[in-house]
Formats: structure tokens, C-alpha cells, sequence
């Protein structure tokens, strides 16, 4: 590894631009070597042919660190000294096959030829460049393969095989699909997802909403909350965790088979119920007609979700990235419950489920912070 | 003082600008040109690292090419990033000793371009770019060959930050970028921050800009009144 500066101490090795056996100028470009950001080609520093490489690509060494050999005692076009010594103690009827050329090799590397298939002519029968071209011009170049330039460092890549060979049934996965696939997989390898569930008595919101949903009235309790606990509307990037004042309250909105979508209410604290009311039908309406700005998406500090319309009791969501927690409102139910001492009444209760970042906060946090929603619920006079 | 040809490209399709530069480098080893800057902007193009990994453009090609932005691969530092018009790209074509030290003394030249705006800029450990607090603002990623650096960085003045949303910009997942613009609620600022950003880029290196024609950089013929000594 070589020194390219006093305040580089180590490099990654990026891409071997010559194999064993190939011969090389002095000068000309052997390797890449990446070192935060840069990459820098390194020069041979002899002419010779390359008799070892020790680092991999991929592998990051200190400075000083053997990467390859050159012997610089060989000559170019003819073998590697090794490999000549054993092919002179060879034998007539010997199957090992002559060394090939490097130059040859390139060429049967860029058209993708087999080299078995090629008749040589030269010296025991080796393949030489006259040998390859002739056997291109019979048009035998094989086009079957992408076309990458022979520079290129990207190749396409190797589709794996799979138990059986059939076609690959169903169809791909739209891009919005793709894009929430991605999202909820990187949110749960980066977040410590745990899910904290309380239980609230709706009864006091029943009598209040009138032909009003649930949520602006869950959305309101769980802001007063979170101004009560702003641990909870925060957000978390790598090792930095960032406090918000403000609350920018996302709220998922289903855009029916295509996916999901977050828009997000900016400065809901600022707003009543009926405001909340009025901008999550806003934001709704424009996410399913596709209307939302970009802004409209973006800076959320917490987020309500709220399948339950559909009947379910419970669900562990997943947390929009890089906020700390998720709250889930499921769906309303008439329950016999036990109320003011040891009557039991009949009720309309729902499950608050939310799930929150185990690396951010911890249970006690969560479970303050549900009671205090399940509370502001249960206390509603607004 | 040695000098710094600062050229002003405007508006340049990314592949031209690859083989601009690579033309220029081959000048610069060659010692036909002194060190040199381009300043220009792109067309919206998502540009990938040599160490870009599929899942950092999740979407795929055809999608970003749906939505009028190009995807182009590149031999420079770093993993994927998003150029468009609004972003001031430079492209320093200098003979170097010391490519960390190269990096470094690039991210001082850009946070005190960044200062004379109002916004308070800096590095953050272990990623290299320019920040305000956690959002990053600039970009940086080169390449190195026979001493001398083509690529190098890319800082949101008053671009669409939107096309960073679709991607994972340089690797890292939760990237949130910035802008001047998002900094200092300032629009129209492109050109006199191109401005600041040559001086500041010339003044870190230790070097006296001198802003040229790309045709004189490339060694064109220049009329006879330019080539007169002052």
C-alpha cells in the first residue's frame, strides 16, 4: 500500500486492473486503491510480469502493506518463467494444455469466447492472437452476454439459481411498492422496535365526535402527550438524537392496493381537534389524488396510524424513520368493562398500540406516555 | 503565488463533463496547464460510486429515468449521489501530494464559502462532506490518476432536494440533505455564491485564481488580444 500522503494511514483496495500472469509497464495503472472518498489509481512501480496478488478487492491495509508482486526478471509475450519450466519437462501426449497469451486471454475475455473451442496453431498446439481473430472473423463472437465496456468495474449481476429452473412467476413489485419495501426493511434493521399496548375507554369521544372520526380526537391526545413527553417526538440519526418543540405530526394514509403514504400536519400543536379534523382530510384527499408536495411529506416528527376501520384489535407497526415511535389506533368496540369500583358497564374501548425505538427511550417513557394519551381520551372535554 | 484557472461551464450533460475533465487531467499530467477549476451545474443525473450497492437506488433506473433524471456511472470516491440544476458543482483538476489532506483542505475551502453566506457549516467525524447540524449540505467524491484529481465536490445552493428523497445518498440511510436556499430562505443566490465558492476554494489551497475561458484551458487558439501581457 502505497504512501499518498502524510495523513493517509490505510486504503481499500477497489479494483485489481491486472491478473497474475499479466504482464505490465512500468507506470501503467496496476490497481485501485480507495481511501475515504478518493480513489486513486496506482501506478506499477517496474515492468515485469505479476507473479502474486496478495490483497483482495474489498480489503482495507495499512500503508506499507505488500499488495502484489512483479517479477521483473521476465520477459513480456512469453509465459511466466514457472509455468515455462514445467511446460519444458512435459511430455508429447501431456494433457495440459500451452499457456496462453495475456493478450490473447483479453481478447477471448472482451468477446467472450471459449477458448477450448479455438484450434491453435502455435507451438504444441497453443492459441494464438491470429488464432482468436480468425476465429472471431468466422463470426463465432458469442453476443449473448451484456455488453460492458471492458473497463467498466460494474458487471452485471449473476441472477442466482434457483431450487428449480422454472420462469420466474408473478409480476414485479410496483415503485411505490419497492420504495415502502425498502423503507420498512431499513427501519427495522436500524430501529430496536418494542411495542408497548394500552387499553382506553372511548366513551367520552363517542358522545363528543358526532359524524368525526376517531382520529383527529387521538391525534389531539396524543399531541398534549407528547408536549408532556417530548422524548417521544424526536428523532434519531445514527447516534444523534434531536428533541423536537414542535410537533409535525405524519399520518398514514392508505392509498388503497398501491400502498401507503405519510403526509405530514407541520406545527399540529398549534391546532385544535377540528383543525386537525380538517387538515388530515385535506392531506388525505390530495395523497390519493396525488396532489401532495414534496414538503408535505417530509419533516415529521411522530406518526399516528390508524387501520382500524377494517376490525382489527391490535398491530405492532413499524416506525417511520428517523423518528422514535409509531402510535396505532385500532378499532372501537362495545366490551363489558369493570367501572367505578365492582360494576361492570358496557363501553366503547380500542387498543392503543405503539411501537418505539428501544435504542432512543425505554418502556417506563412509553408507558407514561400511553397513559397520558389514554388519559387525555378518557378526560376529553374539549 | 501559483495560480488557480478557475473556468465557469454553466450548464453541462454529466457525460461531457467526464470527458472534459479526463481531457484536462491528461493536460495537468502532462504540466501543459497549471491547477484548475470547473464550475458548472448538471441536469438532473443520479451519479453512482464505484462502491455504490444496488439497494442505495431503490427504485431502480427506469423509474428515475421516468422522472427525468439520468443515472450515470463514474470511476470517483463515494457511493450514489443526485445532481441538478440549482447545485454548484466544482471540478478541481490539481496535482496532489496528499489525497486525505486534498479532501480536508477542499471542505475548508467550501465552509468558509458556506460563512460568508450566514451558515454555519462543518465536517462531521468519520464523513466526509459539509454539514449544518445534521443535515448535509455537500458533497464530495474524487478520483486520482497519476497525481492528479478529476470529480470532486457538489453543494446544494437552491436545487430540488426532492431526488435525494429516492435514493440512500452516499450509503448512509436517513441521509436528510440541505440547502442554501433551506438555510437561509435566499433565493437567486447561484451566482454570486459560484463566486465565493472560487475564491474560498483558491484561498484554502493557498493559490490566486484566476478565472479563464475553457477554450484557453483546453489550449485553444485565444484571440491575439487576450494573449497581449497586460
Amino acid at each position: 500500500m502505497p504512501q499518498m500522503g502524510v495523513s493517509v494511514a490505510e486504503g481499500t483496495v477497489v479494483e485489481w486492473k491486472k491478473r497474475v500472469g499479466d504482464w505490465i509497464e512500468a507506470d501503467e495503472t496496476v490497481v485501485e486503491i480507495s481511501t475515504d472518498k478518493v480513489e486513486t489509481e496506482v501506478p506499477s512501480p517496474a515492468s515485469g510480469r505479476v507473479s502474486e496478488i496478495l490483497v483482495e478487492v474489498g480489503s482495507t491495509v495499512d500503508v506499507g502493506v505488500v499488495l502484489a508482486r512483479i517479477d521483473t526478471a521476465a520477459v513480456p509475450g512469453e509465459a511466466h518463467r514457472d509455468e515455462s519450466a514445467v511446460g519444458g519437462r512435459l511430455s508429447a501426449g501431456d494433457e495440459h494444455p500451452p499457456p496462453i497469451s495475456p493478450v490473447v486471454r483479453r481478447i477471448a475475455a472482451e468477446h467472450h469466447v471459449d477458448l477450448d473451442q479455438v484450434k491453435g496453431t502455435g507451438r504444441r498446439g497453443r492459441v494464438t492472437k491470429k488464432d482468436v481473430l480468425a476465429y472471431l472473423e468466422n463470426g463465432h463472437e458469442k453476443p449473448a452476454e451484456a455488453t460492458l465496456h471492458i473497463e467498466s468495474p460494474y458487471r452485471e449481476e449473476q441472477a442466482q439459481p434457483t431450487a428449480d429452473s422454472r420462469q420466474p412467476t408473478g409480476t414485479p413489485l410496483s415503485p411505490m411498492r419497492k420504495q415502502i419495501a425498502e423503507h420498512m426493511r431499513r427501519s427495522l434493521q436500524t430501529a430496536a422496535h418494542c411495542t408497548t399496548i394500552v387499553e382506553a375507554d372511548m366513551s367520552r369521544v363517542e358522545e363528543a365526535r358526532g359524524r368525526m372520526s376517531y382520529l383527529p380526537f387521538v391525534a389531539r391526545a396524543a399531541i398534549a402527550a407528547l408536549r408532556e413527553f417530548p422524548m417521544l417526538n424526536a428523532t434519531l440519526e445514527g447516534d444523534r438524537l434531536t428533541v423536537h418543540e414542535e410537533v409535525h405530526l405524519g399520518i398514514a394514509v392508505s392509498l388503497g392496493e398501491e400502498g401507503l403514504i405519510v403526509p405530514v400536519v407541520h406545527n399540529a400543536h398549534e391546532l385544535s381537534h377540528e383543525g386537525l379534523a380538517a387538515r388530515i382530510k385535506d392531506l388525505a384527499s390530495r395523497a390519493r389524488s396525488k396532489e401532495l408536495k414534496p414538503e408535505e411529506v417530509q419533516g415529521g416528527t411522530f406518526t399516528i396510524t390508524n387501520p382500524g376501520a377494517f376490525g382489527a384489535l391490535l398491530a405492532t407497526p413499524i416506525i417511520n424513520q428517523p423518528q422514535v415511535a409509531i402510535l396505532d389506533l385500532e378499532a372501537v368496540v362495545k366490551r363489558p368493562v369493570v367501572v367505578g369500583g365492582d360494576s361492570i358497564a358496557i363501553r366503547p374501548m380500542t387498543y392503543l398500540c405503539m411501537s418505539w425505538d428501544h435504542r432512543a427511550l425505554d418502556g417506563a417513557l412509553a408507558a407514561q406516555f400511553l397513559t397520558s394519551v389514554r388519559r387525555q381520551i378518557e378526560e376529553w372535554n374539549g | 503565488m501559483a495560480e488557480l484557472w478557475v473556468a465557469n461551464l454553466g450548464r453541462v450533460d454529466y457525460a461531457d463533463a467526464v470527458s472534459l475533465q479526463t481531457e484536462l487531467r491528461a493536460a495537468r499530467q502532462a504540466g501543459d496547464i497549471p491547477d484548475a477549476l470547473l464550475l458548472l451545474e448538471h441536469p438532473p443525473v443520479y451519479t453512482k460510486g464505484r462502491r455504490t450497492e444496488k439497494a442505495d437506488l431503490p427504485m431502480g433506473d427506469e423509474w428515475y429515468r421516468a422522472q427525468g433524471i439520468d443515472v450515470a456511472e463514474t470511476n470517483r470516491g463515494g457511493r450514489v449521489t443526485y445532481h441538478g440544476p440549482g447545485q454548484l458543482v466544482g471540478y478541481p483538476i490539481m496535482k496532489i501530494t496528499d489525497v486525505i489532506e486534498f479532501v480536508r483542505t477542499m471542505e475548508r475551502g467550501v465552509i468558509a464559502a458556506l460563512a460568508d453566506e450566514g451558515i454555519d457549516a462543518g465536517v462531521r467525524d468519520g464523513l466526509t462532506g459539509v454539514w449544518v447540524g445534521e443535515r448535509k449540505i455537500g458533497s464530495i467524491g474524487v478520483h486520482v490518476s497519476r497525481g492528479v484529481t478529476m470529480h470532486g465536490f457538489a453543494i446544494n445552493v437552491d436545487n430540488d432536494l426532492q431526488p435525494f428523497e429516492w435514493i440512500v445518498p452516499c450509503g448512509i440511510g436517513g441521509l436528510r440533505m440541505t440547502s442554501v436556499y433551506v438555510e437561509t430562505k435566499r433565493t437567486g443566490e447561484m451566482r454570486c455564491f459560484r463566486k465565493r465558492a472560487a475564491y474560498r476554494f483558491a484561498q484554502a489551497f493557498g493559490l490566486r485564481q484566476r478565472i479563464v475561458s475553457i477554450d484557453r484551458l483546453r489550449g485553444a487558439p485565444v484571440p491575439a488580444l487576450e494573449s497581449v501581457p497586460a
